[in-house]
C-alpha cells in the first residue's frame, strides 16, 4: 500500500554490495590472489602497487557518483589523460605544487600546449577536509567483521598497553630496537616517525611514512585493506626491515595535508 | 602462541591458513601456497625472539623458512648504522663482492613452517 521507507532500500543494497564483495574475494582467493581484490568505490579511484594484476583496469575503473551520473554533469576524475609527474610543497608560499604531463597530441602546436600543467594548489584546510570526507566515504569499501579481526590480530602483536591506547585512541607508540626512532602508528593516517632533539629536551617529526598493502583510494587516507590491516603491514614492516619500510612509504612532511596532521 | 600462516586479507581482515603437518597432501599444499605467495611478491614476517623477520625464502622440498640469523643480523645493523652516511661498507662478502650485494650470502637460520607463526602481506604502495 505505502512505499518502503527510503533506509530499507539503501540496507538492501548495502548487503547486496556486501555480498557482491564477499563473492568476488571467494573467487580472487580460489585463482590465488591470496590478499584478494580492492573494491572500486564510488566517486574516487584506486592506486595499487604497479606490479599489481590488473593494475591498469582497477586504476581506470571510475564509478561516478549520483550526482555525476547525469549528462553532462562535471566528473572529478574525468581528465585521465593528465599524468601526475611530481608534486611538491612550497613552504614560503603555503602551496602545493603539482606538475601534470599530457595534452592533446593532435593540437596544432604539437601538444606541447597541454603537455606540461603546473597546478598551484593551496595546502590549505580545505584538502584535509576533503581528504577527511573521502576517507568517511571510504568505509563502504570495508567490512565491519574484518576491522574487528584486525583489530584482534594488531592487539596479539602489540603490548597490552599498546593495545588499549589502540582499541581507545586509534593510536599506538613504538620505538625502534634498532635506530631509536619511536613512531606513532595510526588508524587511517599515516605512521609519524618522531626523535628527540640533540638537547633531549624535545622531539621533532620526521616525516609521516603513508604506505598501502595492495593500494589506497586516490585522495583520501584509506587503503584497499580495513584500516587496522594497515597498521599491522607498518608494524610488521617497521619491526623486520625499518629501511624497507621508509623505503616503499611515502614520505610526507608533517605541514602536507597528507600528514593528516 | 599458535603456529600458522595468517594473510592480511581486503575482504576478511586476515585469514588464517592451518594444515595437518602429518598429512603429505596438505603439506604440499601449503607449501605451494607458499611459494606462490613469495613469487607474487608478499611478504611473510616470522615471529622470532619476540620481534618479527622477513622470510628471505621458502625451501618447499624442506616445508621451512630462511631468515637471516639474528645475531648476524643485529651486528649488521650496529656496523650499518656506525659507518659514516654514503660510504661503502669495508669488508667483503666471501664472495669478492660488497658486503651487502644483491643475493648477498648472509648466515641463515631455518624454521620449520608447522612450528612457526607467520604473518603474510601483500606487495604494498606507498600513499
Amino acid at each position: 500500500m505505502s512505499a518502503k521507507p527510503e533506509c530499507h532500500d539503501d540496507e538492501r543494497a548495502r548487503q547486496t554490495w556486501a555480498q557482491f564483495s564477499s563473492a568476488l574475494q571467494e573467487m580472487a582467493w580460489a585463482r590465488g590472489d591470496w590478499a584478494g581484490v580492492p573494491m572500486p568505490m564510488e566517486g574516487t579511484r584506486l592506486r595499487l602497487e604497479p606490479r599489481w594484476p590488473n593494475r591498469e583496469r582497477l586504476e581506470a575503473l571510475y564509478l561516478p557518483m549520483p550526482h555525476e551520473r547525469k549528462e553532462g554533469a562535471p566528473r572529478r576524475a574525468d581528465r585521465t589523460d593528465l599524468r601526475l609527474r611530481n608534486r611538491w610543497r612550497a613552504q614560503r608560499l603555503g602551496l602545493s605544487v603539482s606538475l601534470y604531463q599530457g595534452g592533446d597530441p593532435e593540437c596544432p602546436c604539437g601538444g606541447l600546449c597541454a603537455a606540461v600543467l603546473l597546478y598551484l594548489g593551496s595546502a590549505s584546510s580545505g584538502l584535509r577536509a576533503r581528504m577527511l570526507l573521502d576517507t568517511i566515504g571510504a568505509a563502504r569499501a570495508w567490512d565491519l567483521k574484518a576491522e574487528i579481526a584486525a583489530m584482534g590480530k594488531l592487539s596479539a602483536l602489540v603490548s597490552d598497553w599498546a593495545g588499549r591506547c589502540y582499541w581507545l585512541t586509534g593510536s599506538f607508540l613504538e620505538t625502534s630496537r634498532r635506530s631509536g626512532v619511536t613512531y606513532i602508528f595510526r588508524r587511517l593516517r599515516p605512521t609519524l616517525a618522531i626523535q628527540a632533539t640533540a638537547d633531549g629536551e624535545n622531539t621533532k617529526i620526521l616525516a609521516a611514512l603513508c604506505l598501502h598493502p595492495i593500494g589506497y583510494y586516490d585522495g583520501s587516507w584509506a587503503g584497499a585493506m580495513v584500516p587496522t590491516d594497515d597498521v599491522i603491514a607498518h608494524l610488521l614492516l617497521m619491526r623486520a626491515d625499518e629501511h624497507r619500510f621508509w623505503r616503499q612509504a611515502n614520505q610526507h612532511t608533517p605541514a602536507a595535508a597528507e600528514a593528516g596532521l | 602462541m599458535k603456529a600458522g600462516l595468517e594473510i592480511l586479507n581486503v575482504g576478511a581482515g586476515h585469514r588464517t591458513v592451518e594444515f595437518d603437518p602429518e598429512n603429505e597432501a596438505e603439506r604440499e599444499r601449503i607449501g605451494a601456497m607458499i611459494t606462490d605467495m613469495i613469487k607474487r611478491g608478499v611478504s611473510i614476517f616470522v615471529e622470532v625472539g619476540g620481534s618479527h623477520v622477513r622470510v628471505r625464502r621458502f625451501l618447499s622440498q624442506f616445508h621451512v623458512y630462511v631468515i637471516d640469523e639474528p645475531e648476524e643480523r643485529a651486528a649488521r645493523e650496529a656496523a650499518d648504522e656506525a659507518r659514516p652516511r654514503g660510504t661503502q661498507a669495508a669488508a667483503l662478502c666471501h664472495c669478492g663482492r660488497p658486503k651487502r650485494h644483491r643475493g648477498a650470502h648472509f648466515k641463515a637460520k631455518v624454521l620449520a613452517v608447522q612450528r612457526t607463526r607467520a604473518v603474510a602481506v601483500a606487495r604494498t604502495a606507498g600513499g
